[in-house]
């Protein structure tokens, strides 16, 4: 999976991407999504039926994920004025919203911003990211639905950016 | 990772030399990996415990040495019928666990009898100190029952700290954190001859078995009666148990505070091994309301040390 640019993500730029992400929903719903306190979760990510992964590398490389439950993906494909909302559908819509977050971050952040092509999976299918690492993790309370928004970094990220 | 799984031994077995370095039952369970029998069952048969049978998949997985294995009804059958001959060919060691497990039993009414006498003596020191109070300060009693020189405190709060300093390490000692790891390791004493697994050199299983009991010492040949508790096991329990919320916050706060401060703490948590989380039976640290104790003071010490290597905190507790 190539990278993009030369720089790193530092913990700063990880709180703006998270904040980027609930941007995303109040733009394109005008529903803003609350973020539950976060939690340092140990074993196999907590992941619900429709996960889109973010790749980031530079100094600090891992992962970035947005998981859905079905409810909520096909409400926030209603938003979106999507009517088609089969499990393929929403999967590739998840994978679009991935992104897009995407988009809005190297638009924040400039070309220099080091990440990979989002992919999208649904519940069972084999994760992008290795296992057995630590989530930094949000969950996302939205139209009375619960998301996840949490971050994978990898072991090497054990040391603060300077 | 999951104990009741049949695990295989991997081609990586074939290639490792001198390395890496496992504990003896480690080893045990490599050689008895068969792909068909789930590593807990194989593990009731050795007599290794429930938990530590957790830690060792841990690491074998860790090191590549073992993979999970799902197999057809055919193969099944077959191994099934190696397997029984196997078991029948090993049954004559049975007489030779009970006879550890006897010698283990022993050990530990030995450190329970400790433990009430040890108990009787604070209760005793207790009192003591009660109606002659200058005696809480008194270095020589706390000598003589192995309790830590008292650190350097305020004259108005030696009193409380010293009883306190008096009673953890007798807590230790308790028969309730005696148990099973060191002492049901060291009790099990050295393996039958058994057969060597494929992938294996002739004799390669005796020597790696030997260097790492060498190296690491939880191993120890034989149970010896006198000592009731191993050195290195009274340390491992923290008996008050130390609160995580002051340190979580001290790396928030010295990182910046919130969410940086916060990924701060996640990255503290990257540097500390996942297996002593899993074996403290932490799932889920909430950084904002979480009340979790720490009870092991080598997971303590790493945490303690992540801190200081990500975030720069030097953290004593108060």
């Amino acid at each position: 999976m190539p990278a993009i640019g030369p720089s790193p993500m530092d913990d700063a730029q990880l709180a703006v991407f998270v904040q980027l992400i609930c941007n995303y929903f109040s733009a394109s719903t005008r529903s803003t999504p609350q973020l539950g306190s976060p939690s340092i979760e140990f074993g196999t990510p907590r992941l619900l039926d429709y996960t889109g992964f973010i790749r980031f590398s530079g100094a600090s490389p891992g992962w970035i994920y947005i998981s859905f439950t079905q409810p909520m993906a096909r409400t926030l494909l209603t938003k979106l004025g999507e009517q088609q909302q089969d499990s393929e559908m929403i999967r590739d819509a998840v994978g679009e919203i991935a992104s897009i977050v995407t988009s809005n971050a190297r638009e924040h952040f400039g070309s220099s911003f080091r990440v990979s092509l989002p992919i999208a999976i649904s519940k069972g299918e084999d994760l992008p990211i290795p296992e057995g690492m630590p989530q930094f993790a949000y969950d996302i309370n939205w139209e009375s639905h619960k998301g996840i928004l949490g971050i994978v970094l990898a072991p090497e990220a054990a040391v603060l950016p300077s | 990772m999951n104990p009741h799984l049949p695990y295989r031994r991997t081609s990586a077995c074939s290639h490792v030399g001198a390395e890496p370095l496992l504990y003896y039952h480690d080893w045990q369970l490599l050689e008895h990996c068969d792909g068909v029998k789930p590593a807990s069952s194989v593990a009731k048969d050795l007599g290794i415990s429930e938990f530590a049978i957790t830690e060792s998949l841990e690491r074998l997985l860790t090191h590549g040495l073992i993979k999970a294995e799902a197999i057809n009804y055919g193969d099944y059958w077959h191994a099934s019928q190696s397997h029984g001959k196997k078991e029948r060919a090993t049954s004559a060691n049975a007489e030779r666990v009970a006879e550890h497990k006897a010698m283990l039993s022993a050990v530990e009414l030995v450190a329970a009898r400790i433990a009430q006498l040890e108990q009787a003596l604070t209760n005793a020191l207790g009192t003591l100190q009660a109606h002659t109070p200058t005696a809480a300060a008194a270095p020589a009693p706390v000598a003589a029952v192995e309790v830590p020189a008292p650190q350097a405190v305020a004259p108005e709060a030696a009193a409380p700290a010293t009883a306190q300093q008096q009673a953890a390490p007798l807590a230790q000692r308790a028969p309730s954190a005696l148990p099973t790891r060191a002492g049901v390791t060291s009790g099990r004493g050295p393996s039958p001859a058994a057969p060597v697994p494929p992938g294996f050199a002739a004799g390669q299983p005796a020597t790696r078995a030997a260097a790492p009991a060498a190296a690491s010492q939880p191993v120890a040949p034989r149970p010896q009666p006198q000592p009731a508790v191993p050195p290195a096991q009274k340390q491992t329990q923290l008996p008050q148990g130390q609160q995580l919320k002051p340190l979580v916050d001290a790396i928030i706060a010295k990182a910046g505070g919130g969410t940086k401060g916060q990924l701060a703490v996640y990255r503290v948590f990257l540097k500390v091994p996942s297996h002593m989380l899993a074996a403290a039976g932490l799932g889920k640290l909430s950084l904002i309301d979480q009340t979790v104790v720490i009870r092991d003071s080598e997971l303590w010490t790493n945490i303690v040390r992540a801190a200081q290597e990500v975030a720069g905190l030097d953290y004593s507790p108060v």
